[in-house]
């Protein structure tokens, strides 16, 4: 399927680079939000089916509790794009349920990995739902 | 402090007057008053306190001069739980104390300051006493400035530190966005040949990238550990080129250290040769391995990047790739070896270590 993916990246350039990346392999860019506040009302206008995170965003706000909101919220789960993913990281993130890490520079291999993952598990999880209304 | 020693009436204090003293007492105040070392002296079971012109500057009026000829316990209440068990020990004739900076507070004009003193607590001899020692000779030197002079200046240095973590994080994201534009541009290129171009433009500015991600997450400035970097470079050029083709990068490195310069040429060697090998060596959906192996002897290092595909093409020599790395062997004074050996193509690197 088609993802609405929202980006989550306070620096314009990532940004642009992962919007352009996320239309290369099929999806629909969203965003991109720098603040909590911002991602909130993309998510309200535009939809999006999973985000991807920055760590440190504008301001100092932190994407993990934008992540965590995005979660509890809307049922959003983020990919997490940041170059600070090492191993006292990561441990904070998997309570998020995390669909993948990709670092920083972007391989965009694992980009498009992480975003066929994301597709898999949603469309198992729709379809899913589907059978419990039926 | 001569002439209020001598102008005190001492048969109002447990010492009585001066000429009963006994002999020892007496040598002792006189080599007290006769040196500037600040010095303090206990004496008698009443702990009564002496102490010269020098230790009397480091007292406020609190003290000075009112602490001559009173008991120790009454002089010095604020701080007994700290000098107490240390009179003890020595006028039991247990031996003496000594200390170097240690923090005693004391209380002068009207503030409780912390003090830092270099000080000993030596037994003062008195046969007549029971333990065979009748009183205390405390020798001291305030250290307060030089002990905080230098947590002053190890919080600089700290402050210093970070600041300097934070400029490498800088750059770091820096060439991060200079390596984003130009992958931005490359995709925008209508070319293929631009494209590829600029994504190896990307690459090189990436390989200098990975050099100071690690300064910056492992605190090193001057040097950095080669075994990491080696790991990190080839992580991320995997990672970027990988992608496209069934080929593997593996890599091995001695754990050693080198400068910040050599590693920075390093970086940018190895990901010439091995964008290298991924580019020519594995044609047509090929699959294979590159090997990049750095080794260490007395004083040279060696990089070994090798593949198992088609051996060298003629097109590879003559682009930019074949100028940086022949500019940047000569700038490291490496010599530089290669050939096809056996199944596919192998290029040696030795560069001497100075010093």
């Amino acid at each position: 399927m088609t993802l609405r993916v929202l980006v989550v990246e306070d620096e314009f350039l990532i940004a642009t680079d992962l919007m352009d990346l996320i239309e290369e392999f099929g999806h629909i860019p969203v965003g991109p939000a720098d603040t909590l506040e911002s991602a909130v009302r993309f998510v309200g206008q535009s939809k999006p089916d999973i985000c991807t995170m920055d760590l440190r965003l504008r301001g100092g706000q932190s994407g993990v509790a934008v992540a965590q909101e995005m979660l509890q919220q809307f049922g959003l789960h983020s990919i997490f794009v940041s170059g600070n993913l090492d191993a006292n990281m990561r441990p904070r993130l998997v309570e998020l349920d995390p669909i993948a890490f990709v670092g920083k520079p972007i391989a965009p291999h694992l980009l498009h990995q992480a975003l066929d993952l994301a597709d898999r598990s949603l469309t198992e999880h729709r379809s899913k739902q589907k059978r419990t209304e039926q | 402090m001569g002439a209020a020693i001598r102008s005190k009436d001492w048969a109002k204090t447990s010492l009585g007057p001066p000429d009963t003293w006994p002999t020892e007492l007496r040598i002792v105040v006189r080599l007290m008053l006769t040196t500037n070392h600040p010095i303090f002296v206990f004496w008698g079971p009443e702990l009564t306190c002496l102490y010269n012109d020098a230790y009397s500057q480091s007292l406020g009026p609190e003290l000075h001069p009112g602490a001559l000829g009173k008991p120790a316990r009454e002089v010095w209440d604020e701080i007994w739980d700290i000098i107490g068990p240390q009179i003890k020990i020595v006028m039991s004739g247990k031996g003496a104390t000594w200390h170097k900076d240690h923090l005693v507070p004391i209380t002068r004009k009207g503030a409780r300051d912390e003090v830092f003193w270099t000080y000993s607590y030596s037994p003062i001899d008195d046969p007549s006493s029971a333990s065979g020692v009748g009183g205390v000779l405390v020798i001291c030197s305030e250290t307060t400035e030089k002990v905080l002079t230098a947590r002053e200046l190890q919080q600089e240095l700290e402050a210093r530190e970070v600041l300097l973590q934070e400029v490498n994080h800088r750059i770091k994201n820096s060439l991060q966005l200079v390596s984003t534009l130009l992958r931005l541009e490359g995709r925008a290129a209508q070319t293929d040949e631009t494209r590829s171009s600029l994504s190896r433009a990307s690459a090189r500015v990436n390989a200098i990238s990975s050099v100071h991600e690690l300064i910056y997450r492992t605190g090193g400035f001057a040097t950095i550990r080669i075994k990491d970097y080696v790991g990190e470079l080839c992580e991320a050029i995997s990672d970027s080129l990988a992608g496209q083709s069934g080929v593997t990068l593996t890599y091995e490195s001695v754990e050693m250290e080198v400068s910040t310069d050599l590693a920075i040429s390093m970086a940018l060697l190895i990901n010439e040769l091995v964008t290298n090998a991924f580019k020519h060596a594995f044609p047509n959906g090929r699959m294979g391995v590159i090997e990049v192996k750095v080794s260490a002897e007395n004083d040279h290092l060696t990089v070994c990047v090798a593949d198992n595909g088609v051996g060298k093409s003629a097109e590879a020599s003559g682009n930019l790739g074949s100028r940086i790395i022949d500019g940047l062997v000569g700038q490291v004074s490496a010599t530089i070896s290669e050939g096809n050996e056996g199944e596919g193509h192998r290029v040696h690197l030795r560069i001497p270590l100075k010093g």
